[in-house]
């Protein structure tokens, strides 16, 4: 088959042994989409499963725990013996024969029924419902945060790259050296402790104002703008130093590009050269690169909220561990995990429709 | 290309009146250690109209330092220019290219100056399409975008592209292909000068000879000067009109192609003549020029040739010579031929009976 790029090769009135190497190009989408999104499949079944095992063989029995709790409130009536309830609940839980038969059936619940099985923490609600309530508020942090400091961090890597040799350059990119090793934790305590409790400027935590309703109203609206402020900049004031760190570092380097010096040998000015040569050879890297931050990010994200007490999955997460409610934990892991992968998977599939170097041949990261 | 179209691109047309003056250039940089590395160093060249100029000299002799000089093209912020060089625009005017503010000496380039950079390979913006790296240029000139879009395919089929090239990305062009689409850039806006660096090297040798017989073409359809910058001896042999031997940041020896090649004055030109192969002659041993390339932060005093140089005597370590027309009519080369001394320029103490003679004292 001659694809369109050969048909041209040969246009160039050049011998055409100069086109053989590229033969192999020969790439149909269809190959890469099916090859991506296999291995999507792949990982993503992989990493469910090792989620699976993971919280299942941590120590301490929820069951048992659970009807401990139950048994002191006395409120076992319905039950013959101990024995009877704790058979119960196992079941209730799907906690009960071997971890084969668990994960079997955890995950035809799962596909089937979309079936999570209850919370312990607040049973007998659905997992599924506990985190749907949270969902929304991780996402708005989370994708705030992220595209905030993406935003933010490639203006100024490409602003300190292209003026490297400037003082305050410099002085900005040790400042940034400086908070890209903070834990954005830290970050967060200082910001707290000044912003909250000292100079009393943001509430240091919850989603909202207790007292509004939560509704479409603008008063309701600012009032999560105002307690969202805190825990977003915890983690863009990060995110902006290593997104200004990795871009400049790739600046600097399609400065000393040939393509670079030949486009100020057309006479371009220096604002055209920034932006149609030096921006767009360095965002779409940084588009996969994102991709490749994303799970950070989530994962970063669970102590911010916790700090915050922000009522998102991340809390919900720690809550959820701390009373051993394996079904609400592992449901909110593979969630996020889904999450992560899933957008990954986006961002390969599309990335080759935006950047012409990028090759429908590797299953990319 | 057949050896009888080479001979016709021999056509002597070099109408006599200057187009651009090299007058002592320096490029220095600025090392951290201190030091200063003189890379161009007090080079001059004259260029004419309509001629096709190579110039010559080994790795490391400044030849694209010395050319980025011409576009104002400073890619380092250590670097430190001195001397001048001389336009003479269409118009009769006289500009100083070396002078001129980074926003002024832009509007020359493309526009009067258009540029085929080392490199080439790597010289397109792997992330435009051919056409809008085309299109760009020209509009920063005052083309209408409409009007550059529609120049596209002509530019294309100049330089013996398809028009379907156009829409295609660097990454699917071959090297021969890159190398056009870079010399359509550089004579999209007409200009009085295309200056060639290494314009063939990394493609192979048919192709080399694809590209080479188009910029000739270029040269007798808008009778556009070159500047042809190549180490390789017989790419000059069978192209250029006049030749620029480049040693040590500066220019050594200059004059028409054939006496220069026939009559080496230079003792490093006759080094460089001497190993350039020729189909008709024997094959001979080439020899290299013996000894090693001086380093630009640390030329040798007196001639910066001394070291390497069969024929050096004692002043040549003190006194370094000067690039400078023959008093003579005629003048004995290094070959032993005798040839007319008109327009050979050589900076060599062998030519100088002044500094010869205080020797034999
Ligand atoms: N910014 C700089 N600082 C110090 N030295 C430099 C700098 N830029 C170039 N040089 C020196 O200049 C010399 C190269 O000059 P140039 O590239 O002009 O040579 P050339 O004749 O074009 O060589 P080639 O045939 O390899 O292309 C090298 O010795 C290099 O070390
Ligand atoms: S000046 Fe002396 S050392 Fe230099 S090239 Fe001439 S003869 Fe050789
Ligand atoms: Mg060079």
């Amino acid at each position: 088959m001659e694809t369109d790029v050969e048909k041209v090769q040969s246009m160039g009135n050049e011998p055409p042994h100069e086109d053989q190497k590229r033969k192999a190009r020969v790439s149909p989408t269809a190959a890469y989409v099916l090859r991506r999104f296999g291995l999507y499949l792949i990982t993503l079944w992989g990493s469910l499963t090792a989620s699976f095992f993971f919280f299942r063989l941590l120590p301490g029995d929820p069951v048992r725990a659970y009807v401990a709790q139950l048994q002191q409130r006395g409120s076992n009536t319905t039950f013959e013996s101990s024995d009877a309830m704790l058979a119960h609940y196992q079941k209730e839980f799907g906690l009960y024969g071997s971890l084969l038969s668990q994960y079997v059936n955890y995950f035809r619940r799962l596909f089937l029924h979309f079936d999570l099985g209850p919370s312990v923490l607040s049973y007998p609600t659905p997992a599924i419902d506990l985190i749907t309530r949270a969902l929304p508020w991780t996402i708005g942090l989370i994708g705030v945060a992220t595209l905030l400091g993406w935003v933010l961090g490639m203006l100024l890597g490409t602003l300190v790259g292209w003026n490297r040799n400037r003082t305050w350059a410099e002085v900005v990119t040790n400042g940034a050296l400086g908070f890209s090793h903070l834990p954005a934790y830290f970050v967060a305590l200082f910001l707290i402790i000044f912003l909250s409790y000292r100079w009393r400027l943001l509430p240091p935590n919850g989603a909202f104002n207790t007292s509004l309703n939560p509704e479409w109203s603008m008063e309701f609206i600012l009032s999560v703008i105002k307690y969202g402020t805190l825990p977003v900049l915890a983690t863009v004031i990060v995110a902006v130093a290593n997104w200004m760190l990795s871009t400049r570092a790739l600046v600097v380097s399609i400065l000393g590009e040939d393509y670079l010096t030949f486009a100020g040998a057309k006479g371009l000015p220096a604002r055209r050269v920034l932006s149609a040569y030096v921006l767009r050879n360095a965002w779409l890297p940084q588009i996969a690169a994102l991709g490749m931050a994303l799970g950070g990010v989530v994962s970063g994200n669970v102590l911010i909220e916790r700090l915050f007490r922000y009522p998102g999955v991340g809390s919900l997460l720690i809550d959820s561990v701390m009373v051993k409610d394996v079904n609400t934990a592992m449901a909110i892991v593979s969630i996020l995990i889904i999450l992560v992968l899933t957008i990954n998977l986006i961002i390969d599939l599309t990335l080759p429709l935006i950047d012409p170097r990028v090759k429908l041949t590797g299953a990319g990261g | 290309m057949t050896d009888t179209q080479t001979q016709s691109l021999f056509a002597p047309r070099t109408s006599g009146d200057v187009l651009l003056e090299v007058k002592d250039l320096d490029v220095h940089f600025r090392l951290k250690n201190g030091g200063l590395a003189r890379v161009v160093d007090g080079a001059s060249l004259t260029v004419k109209r309509n001629e096709i100029i190579g110039i010559a000299g080994e790795s490391g002799s400044g030849k694209t330092t010395l050319v980025e000089a011409i576009l104002g093209i400073n890619r380092f912020s250590n670097r430190e220019l001195g001397g001048q060089v001389l336009y003479h625009a269409r118009n009769g005017q006289v500009m100083d290219l070396a002078a001129m503010s980074q926003n002024d000496i832009r509007r020359v380039r493309l526009a009067e100056i258009g540029y085929v950079p080392q490199g080439s390979m790597n010289s397109l913006s792997p992330t435009m399409r051919v056409a809008d790296q085309i299109i760009d240029g020209m509009v920063t000139h005052g083309v209408s975008a409409r009007d550059a879009r529609r120049k596209v395919p002509e530019l294309l089929s100049r330089v013996g592209l398809d028009e379907r090239v156009m829409r295609l990305y660097p990454h699917e062009l071959s090297g021969g292909m890159k190398q056009r689409v870079i010399i359509a850039i550089g004579i999209s806006m007409e200009p009085s000068i295309i200056i060639a660096d290494e314009p063939t090297t990394a493609l192979d040798v048919n192709v080399q000879r694809r590209i080479l017989a188009t910029l000739m073409r270029l040269r007798d359809e808008m009778g556009v000067t070159i500047i042809m910058v190549s180490h390789d001896g017989a790419v000059h042999a069978e192209l250029v009109d006049r030749l620029a031997i480049m040693y040590a940041g500066q220019v050594v020896e200059t004059g028409g192609v054939r006496p220069m090649l026939k009559a080496p004055l230079h003792p490093y030109t006759k080094g460089l003549t001497d190993a350039i192969p020729t189909i008709t002659a024997k094959r001979e041993r080439i020899e290299g020029i013996r000894g090693a390339t001086p380093s630009p932060d640390n030329w040798p005093q007196g001639c910066r040739f001394h070291n390497r140089c069969q024929f050096a005597m004692p002043q040549c370590l003190e006194i370094p010579p000067q690039l400078v027309q023959l008093q003579t009519e005629h003048v004995t080369s290094l070959n032993g031929t005798e040839t007319i001394a008109q327009d050979r320029l050589v900076s060599c103490h062998l030519y100088d009976p002044a500094v010869r003679g205080a020797g034999n004292d």
